[in-house]
């Protein structure tokens, strides 16, 4: 359903600007098998997804009349490329600037310099005006449902926002099927946010994301306010769509034990940069760099537990992890 | 050995709405006791009712005695409790903002937990007692901590700062209600390691409420599952994790786990967890669990040796011999 020329396009520079990103992506095709893997770095002329050494510089607020805030790097040179159809992971903690990143492949933030490519198109340079193409194709769930939810608004209305946004048609029988789509019933419609659980909330999100049928998924840290077995549900929820509806998903976490069940390919961040990326499996049981051992290390599991770890040996393993006193914002 | 706390069939009503029914627990001195179950079980509101502390509204019926106190705490005075919690009892929550106050030094917060209950005489000696605690959490550079606001610390930080200052006049019993949830794994680590190495030097008793299984089995020695606001299963551990009895209990296992069925669909439990007074009668889990039948629709009995070890199902999971 998604047509690239459906989209309100701005006139001139942009339109010729498609036509040669939608060539030089066909001959991409063509010459490419698909081996995602191992182009860590750059070289996959499939990849959807494409950033090259992205830098986000924010100021902080002034301290002093006199001087200018602090500048803090929240990403420090980041390279990446996502395939289209993959399952692509970004793990680290509170302050790495994973949902910087996030933000800045959904055209919301700005990188300070760098380039990011979305579908071949170079989106860092354009105006708020010209992103419609990016909004038809990518859509965005975020992690706490109750806040991301406009409580005042109806279901349905909810659903059918970014439809509307995009002055798109936005019949009923377009909405009941979202909502069925992530297993609710059509009487949810009528209904508000605060009337549904927290489960049921994020499944509302991801029906409202997938409402103009978008070909990516960005997802930032869609389970980590949920319970244990609602999570487990919603993590279904986002693999069953994404398949039946062969999307590539971005999907964010802190927790590299959920991304080991949801994606192919994971990127490790810290502090800004990359400091790790491979397949999940890999990542999670060889890590390679000591940042990421400490990141698995950390994370208590039932099993190894039961045979005798303790929190002290929990605390050992994430010590080498712990973020110097000198940034005590960042973690 | 000896019940720091002991609570008898502990309820917690608001009108004639029950929300948490009929909880029997004990926790001795040095023991690791989780409260594990979904959101809405009722974890927290055991916890508060525990502590004196429910919010407007909701009361508590049955019997919460602390080990030498001769007043049951369900009913006493708010004169009464008030010099218990932070010294004999205290407690820390999910936000630690709630327990701090954003416009005083750390340290001063610090040393006036320790002044209120007398733990030092002057004022100088507990500021300095403070700083001492604020290394031994692990705060990098204590004196300059304690001399910074709350919002200039770190999530984790701050979280620390409240386990100190809930360990800071050596309570008897220890509340954490989901103390790391809201943190990065590496965080949490330390955190959950402070707080159980502080338990341990004090030999007191800790009540700790989560809903991750593997923080439990990391921290814990015994564990109650809730559900519906009712004590479900209890028993040590290594036994309710390896041999869950209770449907529910083997549910929130499997679901926890992330194990994967044949067809590569995670395991969960069906449904989700009712409204406060929407809990079905008899097995309040009787709407969401596979294995119910018509014997479910009266409220099983426990089956075990005492309330801390037992389940309360019909139809409990085998136990393979
Ligand atoms: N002040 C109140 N008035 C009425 N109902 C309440 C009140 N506080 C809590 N409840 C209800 O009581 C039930 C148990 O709540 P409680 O907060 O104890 O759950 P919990 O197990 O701690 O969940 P979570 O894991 O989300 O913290 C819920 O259904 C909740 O909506
Ligand atoms: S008592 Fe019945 S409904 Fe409840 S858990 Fe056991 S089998 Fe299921
Ligand atoms: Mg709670």
């Amino acid at each position: 359903m998604t047509d690239p020329s459906a989209a309100p396009q701005p006139p001139s520079q942009a339109a010729s600007q498609t036509t040669e990103s939608l060539e030089s992506d066909a001959i991409a095709s063509r010459s490419n098998s698909g081996d995602s893997v191992a182009s860590a770095v750059a070289g996959n002329e499939s990849s959807i997804i494409r950033l090259q050494d992205v830098r986000r510089e924010f100021r902080r607020p002034r301290r002093s009349l006199l001087q200018p805030g602090p500048v803090v790097p929240a990403l420090r040179g980041v390279t990446l490329d996502i395939a289209a159809g993959e399952r692509f992971g970004i793990v680290g903690e509170s302050g790495c600037g994973k949902s910087t990143l996030l933000r800045i492949i959904a055209g919301l933030d700005r990188p300070t310099s760098g380039s990011v490519q979305v579908a071949g198109r170079e989106i860092s340079g354009l105006r708020e005006g010209r992103l419609g193409f990016l909004r038809d194709q990518m859509q965005l769930v975020l992690q706490d449902p109750m806040s991301s939810l406009d409580p005042r608004m109806r279901v349905r209305d909810i659903i059918a926002e970014p439809l509307v946004a995009q002055g798109k048609p936005h019949p009923r029988t377009r909405i009941v099927e979202l909502v069925e789509s992530v297993g609710l019933s059509a009487d949810a419609l009528d209904r508000y946010p605060h009337q549904f659980s927290g489960g049921q909330r994020q499944r509302i999100s991801i029906a409202r994301a997938l409402a103009p049928d978008p070909r990516i998924l960005l997802a930032d840290e869609p389970v980590s306010a949920l319970d244990v077995s609602v999570r487990a549900q919603v993590l279904n929820l986002i693999l069953e769509i994404v398949e039946r509806l062969d999307l590539t998903l971005v999907f964010v976490s802190h927790d590299l034990s959920v991304v080991r069940h949801v994606c192919e390919r994971v990127a490790v961040m810290q502090a800004g940069e990359v400091v790790e990326i491979g397949p999940t499996d890999q990542v999670y049981d060889e890590p390679a760099q000591p940042y990421t051992r400490s990141l698995v290390a950390a994370i208590p599991h039932l099993r190894t537990a039961l045979e005798g770890r303790t929190a002290a040996d929990l605390a050992a393993g994430a010590a080498a992890a712990t973020v110097p006193p000198d940034r005590p914002g960042e973690n | 050995m000896s019940a720091v706390l002991k609570a008898e069939g502990l309820g917690v009503h608001t009108g004639d709405l029950a929300l948490v029914q009929d909880v029997t627990l004990t926790v001795g001195r040095g023991e690791r006791v989780g409260l594990i179950g979904e959101s809405g079980s009722g974890k927290s509101l055991t916890a508060l009712a525990l502590m004196g502390l429910l919010p407007e509204g909701l009361h508590a019926t049955g019997s919460v005695r602390l080990d030498g106190s001769p007043a049951d705490l369900v009913g006493a005075d708010e004169d009464e409790l008030a010099p218990l919690r932070g010294k004999r009892m205290s407690m820390v929550f999910q936000e630690p903002m709630t327990a701090l106050n954003p416009t005083m030094r750390i340290g001063d917060q610090v040393a006036e937990g320790m002044l209120l209950h007398r733990a030092h005489r002057r004022r100088a000696a507990a500021r300095s007692a403070a700083v001492e605690l604020l290394d031994d959490v692990g705060l990098p550079s204590p004196a300059e901590a304690a001399r910074a606001y709350p919002h200039q610390l770190s999530g984790g930080q701050r979280q620390r700062v409240v386990a100190a200052i809930a360990l800071a006049n050596d309570p008897d019993l220890l509340i954490c209600d989901e103390p790391t949830t809201a943190l990065d794994v590496t965080v949490q680590a330390l955190v959950l390691d402070l707080i159980t190495r502080g338990v341990a030097a004090r030999d007191a008793a800790l009540l700790f409420i989560t809903h991750d299984l593997g923080v439990v089995a990391t921290v814990c020695d015994r564990v109650l599952v809730m559900y519906g606001g009712r004590i479900v299963e209890a028993g040590e551990v290594a036994q309710v994790f390896t041999r869950p009895r209770h449907r529910y209990t083997s549910g929130l296992l499997a679901a926890s786990d992330l194990a994967r069925t044949d067809d590569g669909r995670l395991l969960t439990i069906p449904g989700s967890v009712p409204q406060a007074g929407a809990f079905p009668a008899g097995c309040v889990f009787r709407n969401r669990c596979a294995a119910a039948t018509s014997a479910c629709e009266t409220l099983p009995s426990w089956v075990g040796p005492d309330p801390e070890h037992g389940h309360a199902c019909v139809h409990p999971v085998e136990v393979p011999a």
